[in-house]
């Protein structure tokens, strides 16, 4: 990271969208109150509309299943969808590198156990690895009825193991060709330590690369939970509710923080009948990923521009 | 590229495929279902043979129609591009940016709602929008998750080409007098294919994730849905029936690029 | 002898967003039947560029801004891109610097280098296959049936070089301009594949114009020499005029920094000169000491002047316009 990547228009627009809707969900409980369940509309004392409202009657988006105002609860889990999608790109990124140091420097031993599950994950879709790993939590957890911190933290790490080994394999190709420059083998043959050579030159010349792939990682992890979201699989955990009235009850599942994921899942069921519900949240979840590509765009065009500068 | 390579690949990576397979019982502590014989969907029992090939054939005849029609509508766009004069270029490439940002959940989605809005305003339904039970569709699974590879073939295509146009090979072409169209279908088109080899694996893996949001919001009774089922044993057949042949292509793909190029071994970003 | 090339005041100009600049200016000269011409020079000299504009093939922002390229004369800058088509590769080839990048990688070596012939419909697609080997064992393959089922990858560098230069006479050219095509293999290779050139050249009366920036080839397989400086030639002569009597400082320097085994003990010597500006140029703009044939102070070039029978040195004048003899 240098500072040429802050004069990257893209890079600046992505991040400025994504601070803002951070900054929102962050500010907005201080000035609003959480939306509250309305399940009936009544006007002049009689009843007019039912749960879910359309956005003519709620501006601007309407409500979801419950009446609470769709804007309100988008804004509101910003935070927590961002969070996670960050926290958990950026735990994989550390844990991948800091394995694959390991690993390339021990990988005869260890390559072959390790490849073979590598490989073998490309022939699954992320969604289903995680949805096999966390429906059993689900069940575990909601039978245990154990905390909601442990509940999160479990889940994340399933979430953020999933993801490290195939980059373990990556990080150490990239080690692989930055060990084999000249300055690197002259460095060693001059009688640096291994683990100097790491700090000093392998880890800094793999700085942007990192950033790169952390911005890469939060797109598939935000896509996974949208995908996890219509499992009915909720960072959190689900809370099973009965809705409706006593002639047509049936379970709803309820996300217990509020992340986009919960929001479309738990609307799921609505989908037929006001799509809008699912597809406003699903909108976001583009905003957030475009802004994410251009972040990307513009480190991409930024480590452009200073390799020239380096060739030269 | 041998055989034997091949089947001991095949082998080390069934046994990943086991041990992914057996974790989750590992972590959660709880007792997996393994039933060799049957397994449970929708609230139905199903025989898992020899129904499972069935649906395997099904699923795969979904992820190879998309992705002949997406790799036909990619190289058709990129060649409409080529012609473009340069200002638009970088236009495309934006617009390209901003579709390739579309969750794959939101595409599928929309594009039912417009389906079932088709049949409300005209009662024509191109055909069941989703599945009751055990009917087959094609059509429309086939176009829904041609969707998106379009965007990404096409998007790496265009990149690909811009690239390759201006590499050294194609001045000595010229040099040769072969006309410019001869040279970027013999020559630049043929390399931009080529190279898209390299991007299979990312392809891949992306139509995949794809298919099982189309096979699960369309209600299709395919193999990504039975994955979904509890029993363990379901799931492990279902990926090593995927593996059997994707695992070729992608070793018949590196021996390819190895032959022809020497060493050139790059991993698709 | 039949004048194969004759090149009249080419001048190729090049524009980038801000100004036009001229990368070649008042070159002229001419190649005979079965001869061969070397253009040398720095790079950035413009003799890349020459070569270029005579097989038109400039890149997009190059143009020719005057002057006449005839071959056999025809006046190639008059003739449209497809006839130029029919010139290229069949009457006038060329061999390129860098052959790792210069064979496309995902095709056959055989079926790369008979390409032109399919193209010109000059030979039967059926023959083509006993054509490529033959043109394979022309260059030096011994095996030539094993080489036409390789890919480019799976040569080395020399071995490149000759299938270029096998694809380069596939046409039976009259006219193969090498450009640089020794510069990025080492040594040994290098004797082998110009070897190889001139063996072709003479068994079958073909020109060649060589481009190139060490004296040391062009003493060997040279007849004539065109030393090229700052997009003008600065000197011509035949090869043992040249070297008996260089003139222009420029060729001078060029020569003395060859080593020489004789003489051990006599330094390298650079090419000197007072570096004046960052041009445009890719090479260094290159200021003379002070220097002319009468001892007249000269701040601009003059035109060629023949200072013996053969031998053109371009000197500096005091006076812009131009002094012919």
């Amino acid at each position: 990271m240098n500072v040429g990547i802050w004069k990257q228009p893209q890079f600046i627009t992505g991040l400025i969208i994504l601070v803002s809707l951070l900054v929102a969900s962050f500010v907005y409980p201080y000035f609003f109150e959480l939306p509250k369940e309305t399940k009936y509309l009544y006007e002049n004392g009689n009843l007019v509309d039912v749960a879910p409202f359309p956005p003519s009657l709620v501006p601007p988006f309407g409500t979801d299943v419950f009446g609470r105002n769709l804007l309100a609860l988008i804004i509101n889990g910003a935070k927590y969808t961002l969070l996670i999608a960050f926290g958990i790109a950026m735990v994989r990124v550390m844990l991948g590198a800091v394995l694959a140091v390991i690993y390339h420097h021990y990988h005869d031993k260890l390559r072959p156990l390790f490849e073979d599950i590598i490989e073998s994950t490309l022939f699954i879709p992320p969604a289903i690895l995680g949805y096999v790993f966390l429906s059993p939590l689900a069940v575990k957890y909601s039978q245990e009825n154990s905390g909601f911190a442990e509940m999160v933290a479990t889940q994340s790490l399933v979430l953020i193991l999933m993801g490290v080994p195939p980059l373990v394999s990556v990080f150490s190709k990239d080690m692989a060709k930055i060990t084999d420059k000249e300055h690197i083998v002259s460095t060693l043959s001059l009688g640096a330590k291994n683990r100097y050579v790491y700090f000093k030159h392998v880890l800094p010349e793999m700085a942007s690369r990192f950033w790169l792939v952390i911005a890469q990682q939060i797109i598939q992890v935000l896509i996974l939970l949208s995908h996890l979201g219509v499992l009915y699989i909720f960072i959190g955990g689900a809370a099973t509710i009965i809705d409706g009235d006593l002639l047509s009850a049936h379970e709803v599942y309820v996300s217990l923080t509020g992340e986009w994921a919960g929001l479309i899942g738990s609307n799921y069921e609505a989908i037929y009948h006001t799509p809008h519900i699912v597809l406003i949240p699903l909108g976001f979840f583009f905003l957030a990923i475009f802004s994410m590509n251009l972040v990307i765009n513009g480190i991409q065009n930024n480590l452009k521009w200073s390799d020239r500068g380096r060739g030269w | 590229m041998t055989l034997g390579g091949y089947l001991r690949k095949l082998k080390s990576v069934s046994i990943g495929i086991i041990i992914i397979s057996l974790l989750p019982s590992l972590i959660s502590g709880l007792d997996q279902t393994f039933n060799l014989r049957n397994y449970q969907m929708n609230g139905k029992t199903y025989d898992i043979f020899p129904g499972i090939f069935e649906k395997y054939f099904y699923s795969m005849t979904i992820v190879l129609g998309a992705l002949v029609i997406g790799l036909f509508f990619a190289i058709l766009f990129t060649f409409g591009a080529t012609l473009l004069p340069r200002f638009l270029k970088r236009l495309v490439y934006g617009i390209l940016t901003v579709f390739e940002s579309v969750p794959d959940l939101l595409i599928v989605l929309s594009l039912q709602m417009f389906i079932i809005y088709i049949y409300q305003k005209t009662g024509w339904l191109i055909s069941n929008v989703t599945v009751v039970y055990d009917d087959k569709i094609y059509l429309v699974p086939i176009l829904v998750l041609s969707v998106l590879p379009t965007i990404q073939l096409f998007k790496i295509t265009f990149l690909l080409l811009e690239e390759e146009k201006y590499k050294p090979y194609v001045n000595v072409a010229k040099s040769m007098g072969l006309g410019d169209y001869y040279i970027l279908i013999r020559h630049v088109f043929r390399n931009v294919l080529f190279n898209l080899f390299l991007y299979f694996k990312t392809i891949f893996v992306f139509l995949l994730s794809n298919l099982f949001i189309v096979e699960y919001i369309f209600n299709i009774h395919g193999l990504m849905r039975i994955m979904l089922s509890p029993n363990t044993f379901v799931f492990l057949i279902s990926t090593i029936l995927i593996a059997v042949p994707f695992l070729y292509v992608f070793e018949l793909a590196q021996w390819m690029i190895h032959k022809s190029t020497g060493e050139r071994e790059k991993e698709a970003a | 002898m039949v004048t194969m090339l004759d090149v009249k005041n080419l001048k190729v100009m090049f524009h980038s967003k801000q100004a036009e600049m001229v990368a070649v200016d008042e070159v002229s000269f001419s190649v005979r039947a079965g001869e061969t011409v070397a253009l040398i020079g720095e790079s950035g000299s413009g003799k890349s560029v020459t070569s270029q504009a005579i097989m038109g093939l400039l890149p997009d922002n190059g143009r020719i801004a005057g002057g006449e390229v005839s071959f056999l004369n025809q006046n190639l800058v008059k003739l449209s891109e497809k006839e130029m088509r029919r010139i290229r590769g069949m009457k006038i080839s060329m061999i390129f610097q860098d052959a790792t990048v210069s064979l496309n990688p995902t095709m056959k070596i055989g079926k790369q280098i008979v390409e032109g012939l399919h193209y010109h419909q000059l030979f039967p697609k059926k023959e083509s296959k006993g054509e490529a080997l033959r043109l394979l064992s022309i260059v030096g393959f011994e095996n030539p049936s094993d080489i036409y089922h390789q890919y480019p990858g799976e040569l080395s560098g020399g071995m490149k070089q000759r299938a270029l230069i096998a694809m380069a006479i596939s046409c039976e050219p009259q006219l193969v301009i090498a450009d640089e095509p020794t510069t990025a293999l080492d040594v040994t290779i290098q004797k082998q594949i110009l070897d190889l050139m001139d063996d072709y050249k003479r068994r079958t009366e073909t020109s060649i114009l060589l481009i190139t920036h060490d004296f040391g080839l062009v003493s060997e397989y040279a007849d004539r020499v065109l030393v090229m400086y700052e997009g003008k030639i600065v000197e011509a002569a035949d090869v043992f005029t040249l070297f008996r009597n260089p003139v222009h400082p420029y060729t001078k320097g060029l020569m003395n920094s060859i080593p020489r085994i004789e003489d051990p003990r006599v330094m390298l010597q650079t090419v000197r000169d007072m570096a004046v500006q960052e041009g445009t140029f890719e090479g260094r703009v290159f200021a003379p000491e002070v220097f002319s044939k009468d001892g007249v102070t000269y701040h601009a070039p003059s035109a060629l002047i023949e200072v013996e029978k053969g031998h053109f040195v371009r000197f500096f004048t005091n006076k812009m316009e131009v002094s012919r003899t």
